[in-house]
């Protein structure tokens, strides 16, 4: 493609906006907003250990204090690893992994039933979808070399 | 030789084949859009409720904006699945997004659990947006890549 004569036929995008959405600090903006919810569990967790404990507690997920304190770090760390871009691909597993299994305890919507049911497929899906959104961040990464670091 | 390569480096080129494969980015972005296409699916199964609700946000008029909800989720991720203009339809889902979250998920209005309840909602609606940004930056690097319309 690259070694035909004539010029490439006309960009759909509108060049403004292509060249603000491109750049690194697009990616950048893009990867604070994805890891802004683990920022913001992992330290209210951290702030509030007590309240994180008894939902723990109310999840039955025993010891309650392991399955806290490994959240924290991975919701802190993972996120971490994703903004520094150092590891993103892993730092993306772990808050992938996390969001997955946190889905699967607290959203089961097929447990449900009447309207709670519907909503809780609601955030069934929303977190698949941020799971999906890590998936898309260790892609992108991976995929694009180093020097289109930010 | 092969101790010269960093550690990340070769791990990483371990999980590069894997998770850059097309199929793998593609049940990612299907896994971004289910939400949309479950909340399409569902307005448009069941439009009375989807009318009660966009009352409920106090939203006029009610049944055409019902309507540009169903055909704005379904659409933007046909577009987004398709690949035709992808950027398109992940900065479409991305404004849809916000303007949501802002409308329903208010947590500075509330107290107590159901505060922190919806602030969860709220931020992880935020890292859906960091998503679909993702989304766009990478398909429009592609396109600027290849210079091709798509």
């Amino acid at each position: 493609m690259a070694e035909e004569a004539q010029p490439p036929p006309p960009l759909t995008v509108p060049r403004r906006l292509a060249d603000v959405l491109t750049n690194p600090a697009a990616l950048l903006f893009a990867r604070l907003m994805l890891i802004l919810p683990y920022w913001v569990g992992g330290l209210s967790k951290l702030f509030d250990l007590s309240g994180a404990m008894g939902a723990a507690v109310r999840s039955d997920l025993n010891p309650a204090w392991a399955f806290v304190s490994l959240t924290i770090l991975a919701e802190i760390g993972g996120s971490l690893l994703v903004i520094v871009d150092r590891w993103t691909w892993l730092g993306a597993g772990i808050l992938g992994v996390l969001t997955i299994l946190d889905t699967f305890v607290v959203h089961r919507f097929w447990g449900a039933d009447g309207s709670l049911r519907v909503e809780q497929l609601r955030n069934f899906l929303e977190h698949i979808a941020l799971a999906a959104a890590f998936l898309l961040v260790a892609a992108v990464r991976l995929a694009h070399p180093r020097d289109e670091r930010p | 030789m092969r101790s010269a390569v960093p550690f990340e480096a070769r791990l990483s080129g371990w999980v590069r084949p894997l998770l850059t494969s097309s199929i793998i980015y593609w049940i990612a972005l299907l896994g971004l859009c289910a939400a949309y296409l479950q909340g399409g699916f569902n307005k448009a199964t069941n439009f009375a409720g989807a009318i009660a609700e966009m009352n409920h946000f106090g939203l006029a008029p009610a049944a055409p904006l019902a309507a540009a909800t169903i055909v704005l989720e379904l659409g933007a991720s046909a577009l987004i699945l398709s690949g035709f203009h992808r950027w398109l339809g992940a900065l479409a889902l991305a404004g849809f997004t916000l303007f949501a979250t802002l409308l329903a998920n208010r947590f500075w209005e509330l107290s107590g659990p159901e505060r922190f309840m919806t602030a969860n909602a709220f931020f992880e609606h935020l890292g859906l947006i960091g998503g679909f940004l993702l989304v766009a930056w990478h398909d429009l690097r592609e396109r600027l890549a290849e210079g091709v319309r798509r």
